[in-house]
């Protein structure tokens, strides 16, 4: 176990090395000269060559690189093109509300989906299962930008009942976590009914009728703990993709996070922005799957005892 | 067979699976009784539903099958009750299992729960049954551990089925079934999965276990050897069907159904060897979607006649306490 | 392959659902013969017209025709998806051949980068492959197919390891076959059937993560019509005009879930078991 955690935790060191390398060929790989597009495309001459030498891009690259480096790791992502602000004070409070929605969302998801996923692996191949496959698969072909714009045009716009965008209250936060969350919890639904449906097909399951166990408990306990080793990696998986959709969904809500700084830093030709949203996202990816891997094996008693 | 009130009664059994293949009748008729303490030993090829009688009488037919008739009577001191007619998910069948009648399996790498230790299984089938306290039947889970002859019981309480050899978690799940005292022990090919010495090692503790827990057992294999050491009576079953029945000496000595001599015809016998060669029943065992008419034997049969592809023959006495299904023994109608 | 028709027509929902999306296919094919109107023309005595006889699906901001921007942007979406499609196959397969036959350090070390590249969810990988190649039909068609690229990796190393095992490949090897004829003659052939059941099983995903590209202005650029681009357009005006969704959404949910089951079908089609086990 603690070997497990040391050899993910040496992993994020090249993973996290790449990373910044990534973000540095970035000034290079973007069409056009770095120099202007840090400056804004209609600055001055003589800002542009300041800029230039500031950042050290008439050095050779190597030199550039080096520095670029050195600067990342003592925490510094640049300045925003337009705020002048540096990057990471403008995107660690982002990161905050992203992950309070993605957080919430995964939490509305996991929950519909283990009652759903395990109730239709009970009730399997009978009409209430029908049902629930049906609506799962509904909500998978559902983006969330067709959610979110027909929940907004049912409960904000024609009940009235609910704010459009922002975050300012609780009443914020529930289409925007029952939109994103929604999608979710339909693909995870279909995989916890299918890992249950398995588990519940082993022999195990009928050790435990065997001993007149009721049904409750053989579902519940015998066949969802067992499940829940290819569940957790489901919902981990689950959680980054929260995260992703957390972009699109910050968009539809307004939603003043990390995913919608990023798009709106592309849009506008932030690069500065736009590394830093791609650093602390790839950072949070690899997190979360360090974390999935370490909850995996201690779900699994055959790891963590071995 | 003892004169004694059988423990439990086994009258026109028949479970059919419905599959979109068609309708397979892996339990066509079946009679027999066990008596209390006794052990009966149903021996048959794989496929032969001899599986799915015990599963039918823990009550654990699941959908596509269903018990489509007879009766499986339990006899216990407040009555009789039907199994065949609980529901199986039912309260009941419940309070049957594991108490009354409990089982064991083939399999015993996967039959046990990966996820829980050994000891709180066995607690959990304690509890499910009787009003102790969690460290009441942690003592008593210690016990049947020891008494299966599991070394160390109060180290290996805590471990998980992976960290225990396929031998030990057979004991293991022998003392699970063995924890409320059940009157009928249900052993499917309880050896099979299992290497030749700890087989003998099992087998051993089973016959053991049947004495000092007067416990009667119906034992499930497909290997005569071993029905040999463990049965009282045997019956042997052929596609769903009950072909010879007869106390184990009768049977060794006299089979009378071709099948059963066929058996007993592919078990190497250490006295003989070399003097003759084993005989392999010709065929293979058809397909119970097929409903033919006659004998199901018959195509494979090496004294088929002419009588046995258009009727199915009567399972009728043909010594003490012998029955056989074969025209060979009965007068042709 | 006849065998694989006969038994997929036993399939109803995938029947029906083969046939819509054959149906959407074929609108993309003819779009600029068989719109009612010219989805670009801009007619400003007409904005924000509810739908009607002449307008079924109404017009937008611009007096545009809804239900012709919407048969156009099918064409768009069939094009990139497919495209995007493609490129993730010609670019993943042979590279999951070649590491899956050539083994040692090149396959250890392409696998560790797909495996890292696999945590990340496809629309972000597509979000910054974007940022790289623009905003543009090919800058999409490259970035979704260079996001779901790792994932044929996998795949194709993963069958590509299983019948370099097999008797007559190691015969080929022994007879001496250069590797870019054994994974040209005895290879291939042998894996095409699991990668195009992938390609059909991954093609909502395509659609779904192009439209959200659109959806958040990273897609196809106005104005030339996306569904993901016209929603996100139709949000701004949802108070006035809120049927200017129901045309890009229907289109959309309907595209991926025929695509859904369609490649559901073809799977259990091609593997009974599946089915059994659902």
């Amino acid at each position: 176990m603690i070997r497990l955690i040391v050899g993910r935790l040496l992993f994020m060191v090249p993973a996290a090395f790449l990373l910044v390398s990534f973000l540095f060929a970035l000034f290079h790989l973007i069409p056009g000269d770095p120099a202007v597009m840090l400056a804004g495309d209609n600055a001055p001459r003589s800002v542009v060559e300041g800029i230039r030498e500031a950042y050290g891009f008439d050095q050779p690259l190597h030199i550039q690189y080096g520095r670029y480096i050195a600067k990342v790791f003592q925490g510094d992502l640049g300045i925003s093109n337009y705020t002048r602000d540096p990057v990471v004070n403008s995107v660690i409070p982002r990161i905050i509300n992203t992950a309070q929605l993605a957080f919430l969302s995964m939490l509305f998801a996991m929950v519909v989906s283990l009652l759903l996923g395990c109730v239709s692996a009970m009730y399997w191949n009978r009409p209430l299962d029908k049902f629930v496959t049906v609506v799962s698969l509904l909500g998978i072909c559902t983006p969330v930008f067709v959610t979110g714009l027909l929940g907004i045009y049912f409960f904000s716009i024609y009940l009235g009942w609910l704010p459009i965008s922002g975050m300012s209250s609780w009443r914020h936060f529930i289409l925007p976590v029952i939109t994103l969350g929604s999608f979710q919890a339909a693909v995870l639904t279909r995989m916890v009914r299918s890992c249950m449906v398995d588990a519940l097909g082993k022999d195990y399951i009928t050790t435990a009728r065997a001993k007149g166990a009721p049904e409750f408990l053989v579902v519940f306990k015998h066949a969802l703990r067992n499940a829940l080793l290819p569940i957790v990696t489901l919902f981990g998986l689950g959680l980054g993709h929260t995260l992703g959709g957390s972009v699109v969904t910050e968009t539809i809500f307004n939603w003043p996070g990390l995913g919608r700084l990023m798009v709106n830093s592309i849009l506008t030709r932030d690069l500065p922005i736009t590394q830093g949203s791609i650093f602390f996202f790839a950072m949070i990816f690899i997190l979360v799957n360090l974390l999935v891997d370490l909850v995996y094996a201690w779900v699994d008693p055959r790891i963590r005892y071995d | 067979m003892a004169a004694a009130e059988p423990l439990i009664e086994v009258k026109g059994l028949k479970v059919h699976f419905h599959t979109e293949d068609g309708v397979a009748l892996a339990v066509d008729g079946v009679d027999f009784s066990i008596a209390p303490e006794r052990t009966l030993g149903v021996v048959g090829e794989s496929g032969c539903g001899k599986s799915v009688t015990a599963r039918a009488i823990m009550g654990l037919i699941e959908p596509p099958g269903r018990i489509e008739q007879g009766e499986i009577l339990l006899h216990g001191p407040d009555g009789i009750v039907d199994i065949a007619g609980l529901d199986p998910r039912g309260a009941e069948i419940r309070d049957i299992r594991g108490t009354e009648i409990a089982m064991i399996f083939q399999e015993p790498m996967t039959s046990l729960n990966p996820v829980f230790k050994i000891g709180d299984q066995i607690v959990e089938a304690i509890l499910l049954h009787e009003n102790l306290s969690r460290s009441q039947a942690r003592e008593r889970a210690i016990d049947l551990l020891a008494a299966v002859g599991i070394p160390m019981p109060r180290q290996r309480f805590d471990h998980f089925p992976h960290q225990l050899s396929g031998g030990m978690r057979q004991r293991a799940m022998i003392a699970m079934a063995m924890s409320c005292n059940p009157r009928l022990l249900i052993a499917d090919e309880p050896t099979t999965a299992l290497d030749v010495t700890i087989q003998a090692q099992v087998l051993d503790l089973m016959n053991a276990l049947r004495r000092d827990f007067n416990t009667a057992i119906l034992f499930i294999t497909h290997d005569l050897g071993v029905i040999a050491g463990m049965a009282d009576d045997v019956v042997v079953m052929y596609l769903g069907k009950i072909v010879e029945s007869a106390p184990v000496r009768e049977i060794f000595r006299h089979p009378k159904h071709p099948y059963t001599q066929g058996l007993m015809g592919s078990i190497p016998s250490l006295t003989d060897w070399g003097a003759r060669r084993l005989t392999a029943i010709e065929g293979v065992v058809p397909s119970p979607f097929a409903h033919a008419q006659g004998c199901g034997f018959a195509p494979r049969c090496p004294h088929a006649m002419e009588v046995c592809r258009r009727r199915s023959p009567d399972l009728l006495k043909v010594g003490p306490g012998h029955t056989a299904a074969c025209f060979l023994h009965q007068a042709a109608p | 392959m006849t065998d694989f028709f006969r038994r997929y027509s036993r399939d109803k929902v995938g029947v029906f659902f083969g046939a819509l999306l054959l149906l959407l296919y074929g609108v993309a094919l003819t779009a600029q013969w068989i719109t009612p109107a010219d989805p670009m023309a801009v007619n400003l005595r007409e904005v924000f017209s509810p739908p009607s006889a002449t307008h079924w699906l109404g017009t937008d901001q611009f007096g545009r025709d809804i239900l012709s921007r919407v048969i156009l942007a099918t064409q768009v979406t069939v094009k990139v998806t497919s495209a995007a499609c493609l490129f993730a196959v010609l670019t993943g397969v042979p590279i999951g051949m070649f590491v899956g036959y050539r083994g040692g350090w090149i396959e250890s070390v392409t696998m560790r980068a797909t495996d890292m590249l696999l945590i990340f969810p496809i629309i972000m990988l597509a979000i910054v492959v974007v940022v790289i190649s623009g905003p543009t039909e090919t800058g999409v068609i490259v970035a979704l197919g260079l996001a779901q690229a790792p994932q044929f990796v996998r795949i194709t190393r993963g069958v590509t390891l299983s019948i370099k095992e097999e008797l007559y490949v190691e015969a080929a090897i022994a007879a001496g076959s250069g590797w870019l004829h054994i994974l040209a003659r005895h290879i291939w052939p042998n894996i095409s059937t699991p990668i195009i059941v992938q390609a059909t099983l991954t093609l909502p995903v395509f659609v779904l993560n192009a439209s959200a590209l659109s959806y958040l202005g990273l897609g196809v650029q106005p104005p030339t019509p996306e569904w993901g681009q016209m929603l996100n357009e139709a949000k701004d005006h949802l108070i006035n005009a809120p049927y200017l969704i129901v045309g890009p959404a229907a289109a959309l949910v309907i595209f991926v879930l025929s695509a859904n089951l369609v490649g559901d079908a073809v799977q259990e089609t091609l593997n009974p078991k599946l089915k059994k086990r659902k």
